[in-house]
């Protein structure tokens, strides 16, 4: 007689029994930690302590920060919306939105609340803008040239046509290319905006939540900042504003291929882009963008050194 | 469709309620902020445009159907700001000792600037800074720096020089200092840094110029 006539985590389906089982897990930690020594307790509750508001205080200033970026984002996207509902310009209303997210003056933060309003767009279209927008928007263009120098910001608009490029052309060849439309148009024009604000910032919230815990629990990573690698890591994972990547990338490294790669990587390989795209696009389509910020970044070292 | 063992889910459409209710939370958190004067160390921006976006947030979230969600959420946000600490030192290196061009006059990033230029023209030669203080810790020598922070405080990091005092400092961390001292070079870490030795560290008012 079998006593499991089921696969495990089938039993954890009911509700009572996913109590049980974070019932347990509390328990046996509880357990653990009636175990050790009382000064190791306080040692880890100082250090827990300190790692906690520290977490809430950078959490709170990227939210802080990216609000009015993600207020024009929104806006941008309800007149939008609300101008292609009207067909006000009939046969050029997807283009002329799909333009304004690649020139849109603002931070990449503004894109979790504008990318909404590229419903319906071919796959290689959007991802064209949103690549372009986030890594070369005239914003951070103007910051790299002023602060990296033109020949830094040549490279910087290279590469970041050439990982809009493959991103493209991947989301191009996949079937699975998702097209979410976030149906906000048969609403007043505030409930359209209160819609893309908070799909955008709750986008924005979680990406910043995951920055920071990796920012707060690694911090002698930003200790050992030498290499291509590490650059394109410290980019991702402290993902700054496309105003702000050009001077930390000066202040934290030296050599100008890794500094490329810290601005690449902040913009294209950062938690905030592949949060956006894993919401509207998949986790499969978010992983070919990565792919091709990897490659991106390749080629912008290779293109730096030489 | 196939059994996904682990599913992370990100949702597309969120409720109507829980819009509002982001929205509405964070035009409170941005209004207790304000209130509160905590605004420049945690953003960069102007107080007026956190201002208009605080006040565009609430309205929107307060005009819909969610009225009474909405303005609980707002509360709520602004109660969190009020846990909110009132500053955090910078993550990263405790403090960076090269610069950047084109950021600021200072004259302790001017300093900066003219080491990482023509290190040979400064090192071994006094020289007078004025910066933030932090006093030395068992992890780092003491310090004194400017923090430049381009957006938010999660992307600031303190620039400035390790500082090896003649004297013990009572200067109080995060003061206003004046430090007068011999520049070193020295490696650490793999890494050039650069020291004040010898050096008369003595408390001052903000916004004053300082010299070689």
């Amino acid at each position: 007689m079998f006593l499991f006539r089921r696969r495990a985590v089938a039993y954890l389906r009911s509700e009572s029994a996913r109590r049980f089982a974070v019932a347990l897990t509390l328990l046996a930690v509880l357990i653990v930690a009636a175990r050790q020594p009382p000064v190791a307790i306080d040692r880890w509750t100082a250090i827990a302590t300190l790692d906690c508001k520290r977490f809430v205080f950078y959490w709170s200033s990227m939210l802080l920060g990216a609000s009015p970026f993600l207020v024009a984002g929104a806006i941008a996207a309800t007149v939008a919306a609300r101008l292609e509902a009207r067909s006000v310009f009939s046969r050029w209303q997807r283009l002329v939105t799909t333009a304004f997210a690649l020139l849109f003056p603002g931070c990449d933060c503004s894109m979790n609340a504008y990318a909404g309003a590229l419903r319906g767009r071919h796959p290689a279209i959007v991802a064209c803008a949103l690549v372009w927008g986030s890594c070369c928007n005239p914003v951070a263009l103007v910051c790299t040239a002023r602060i990296l120098g033109t020949h830094l910001l040549g490279l910087r608009m290279i590469v970041g046509l050439a990982i809009a490029l493959l991103t493209a052309v991947s989301w191009s060849f996949c079937k699975n290319a998702r097209d979410e439309t976030i149906c906000h148009t048969q609403h007043a024009w505030w409930e359209q905006f209160v819609g893309y604000t908070g799909d955008g910032l709750s986008s924005f919230a979680r990406a910043a939540a995951v920055s920071c815990l990796i920012l707060v629990t690694a911090p002698r990573l930003l200790a050992v900042l030498h290499g291509p690698l590490m650059a394109a890591v410290a980019g991702a994972l402290i993902s700054p504003c496309s105003s702000a990547d050009a001077l930390l990338a000066a202040i934290l490294f030296r050599s100008r291929p890794e500094q490329l790669v810290f601005v690449i990587a902040a913009q294209c390989l950062d938690i905030r882009q592949l949060v956006l795209f894993t919401r509207l696009y998949g986790a499969a389509n978010a992983m070919r963008a990565s792919a091709a910020a990897l490659v991106g970044c390749t080629i912008g070292y290779i293109l730096a050194i030489a | 469709m196939p059994q996904r063992w682990l599913v992370v889910r990100l949702d597309t459409y969120l409720p109507s309620r829980d819009r509002s209710a982001w929205c509405a939370g964070l035009g409170g958190f941005i209004l207790a902020v304000l209130a509160l004067h905590i605004s420049s160390t945690l953003v960069s921006i102007a107080p007026v445009l956190l201002s208009v976006v605080a006040a565009v947030l609430a309205g929107a979230s307060l005009r819909g159907a969610y009225t009474r969600t909405s303005l609980g959420w707002l509360i709520v946000g602004a109660l969190f700001a009020m846990t909110l600490p009132n500053f955090v030192d910078s993550l990263g290196p405790a403090v960076v000792t090269h610069a950047t061009a084109n950021i600021s006059h200072d004259d302790l990033i001017a300093a900066l600037e003219q080491l990482d230029d023509n290190p040979a023209g400064l090192v071994g030669h006094r020289l007078a800074v004025r910066g933030r203080w932090r006093g030395q810790t068992a992890q780092a020598a003491a310090t004194v720096s400017e923090r430049i922070m381009a957006c938010c405080a999660a992307d600031a990091v303190n620039v400035g020089f390790d500082v090896f005092p003649i004297a013990h400092v009572n200067a109080p961390d995060r003061s206003y200092v004046s430090v007068s001292g011999i520049v070193r070079a020295f490696l650490r870490g793999g890494e050039t840094r650069y020291a004040l030795v010898d050096a008369r560290v003595t408390s001052v008012s903000e916004g004053s110029s300082g010299g070689k």
